[in-house]
């Protein structure tokens, strides 16, 4: 009994108080090549740069936001057009070649750069702007590529300033170009947490899940039920303690990378619940995906503690 | 009450009865958002139930509330078509 609760004391002990880095993409120069040769974004310095991660056989996504890209470059006037650049970054380097996105440029004008590069390069700029990529073969032996479909806004000083949702307008995306000073994005560097507790039995996929930390209780729920890819969802969380403020909740893959995913809580007026945006889960290709869903929990000196949670989601 | 839970039991074994699956091998699905294209398209059809998409196998499973007519077997595959994708339909996997 005794050996028992040892074991179960050192494997506690090694896991309650466990760091975690809580990275936060940043964005950040890179370089790579493309249609205009090997380019680094130093070079694109003074131009507001839409970049967007894709391929060129993808049969929705891509067309689609290449054609808006057309078009907001046409809608523009010939001084903000020559300060404007779409960044095409094709994550098929095996079908992708830079002869082949030079056909694209021939298409979509001026403004377009085609890229494409090693995938150790393209995991490298994913990653620097929280975004993810894939390629898989189905079981008759074609390829599937999943990809981000958001474009990353680089502003005339090189800084990511937004990410624009995949079917904005077109007048959204010129506002956003007009704008001369956009609102910084809030990047936070990189900060530690420590594991506070887990709940790994309860599955918020289908109900509220709790955990129960001394005197404190965090209690999550996503709405509406039944939790899906692709459905829009919130997150709220309701708190019970008097030390630690619920911050954000992050959402990672277990078995995949599925890109940052990584909302704010904010307070509801006074009371002790917690609200995220409405967020939607990106799908992938498998029936049923497990997430660690993270709950980021400050104290008022700003130290950060985590508590884990699982979902389930199912196709 | 008695008579009422039984008029309950037969109205859910008929409906259970009623649902019936399509299962098709479908060609041309190379990226996530064709299973949201997929899914949008055929949630939109008042007889069907549910659509799931695999990426993976490539194929897409359809619960239809009631046993399909052909015409409205024909319609999904005419759909599929529309959406430029090829499908066949197979036998499913888990049907008896």
């Amino acid at each position: 009994m005794r050996f028992i609760s040892l074991i179960i004391f050192l494997i506690s002990t090694q896991l309650y108080g466990k760091e975690v880095s809580l990275k936060t993409p940043q964005g950040g120069s890179f370089a790579i090549h493309s249609t205009e040769g090997f380019l680094s974004t130093d070079q694109l310095i003074g131009k507001h740069v839409f970049l967007f991660f894709g391929f060129a056989t993808c049969p929705d996504v891509c067309p689609l936001t290449l054609r808006k890209m057309k078009q907001l470059a046409s809608s523009l006037t010939e001084s903000e057009r020559a300060n404007f650049r779409f960044l095409f970054i094709s994550v098929d380097n095996e079908r992708d070649s830079i002869e082949k996105l030079k056909s694209l440029k021939n298409t979509y004008g001026s403004s377009f750069i085609g890229a494409v590069d090693s995938d150790e390069k393209l995991t490298e700029i994913t990653e620097l702007f929280g975004a993810r990529y894939r390629r898989f073969k189905n079981k008759k032996n074609h390829l599937v590529i999943d990809h981000t479909d958001s474009i990353f806004h680089i502003d005339q000083q090189g800084k990511w300033v937004s990410t624009i949702p995949f079917g904005s307008s077109v007048e959204s995306m010129q506002k956003e170009l007009r704008v001369k000073t956009p609102a910084p994005m809030i990047i936070h560097p990189a900060r530690s947490a420590q594991l506070l507790d887990q709940n790994l039995q309860c599955d918020l996929g289908v109900k509220s899940c709790s955990i129960k930390h001394g005197r404190d209780e965090f209690t999550l729920t996503l709405s509406p039920y039944p939790i899906t890819t692709e459905k829009p969802f919130q997150v709220s969380v309701t708190s019970k303690s008097q030390n630690l403020k619920p911050v954000e909740v992050d959402f990672q893959g277990v078995a995949l990378n599925m890109g940052f995913i990584r909302p704010p809580l904010t307070q509801v007026l006074k009371e002790s619940r917690f609200e995220t945006k409405k967020l939607t889960l990106p799908i992938c290709e498998l029936d049923r995906m497990e997430w660690t869903v993270r709950l980021i929990v400050s104290e008022k000196t700003g130290k950060l503690h985590y508590l884990d949670y699982r979902l389930i989601t199912l196709e | 009450m008695v008579k009422v839970f039984t008029l309950f039991l037969v109205l859910t074994s008929l409906s259970v009865q009623g649902s019936t699956t399509y299962c098709y091998d479908v060609d041309g699905m190379t990226c996530s958002q064709c299973v949201k294209k997929i899914k949008e398209t055929f949630g939109g059809f008042s007889y069907l139930e549910s659509t799931k998409v695999s990426l993976k196998e490539a194929t897409v499973t359809i619960v239809a509330k009631d046993s399909l007519s052909p015409v409205q077997e024909s319609n999904l595959l005419k759909t599929f078509g529309d959406l430029k994708y090829k499908a066949k339909k197979v036998k499913c996997a888990s049907s008896p």
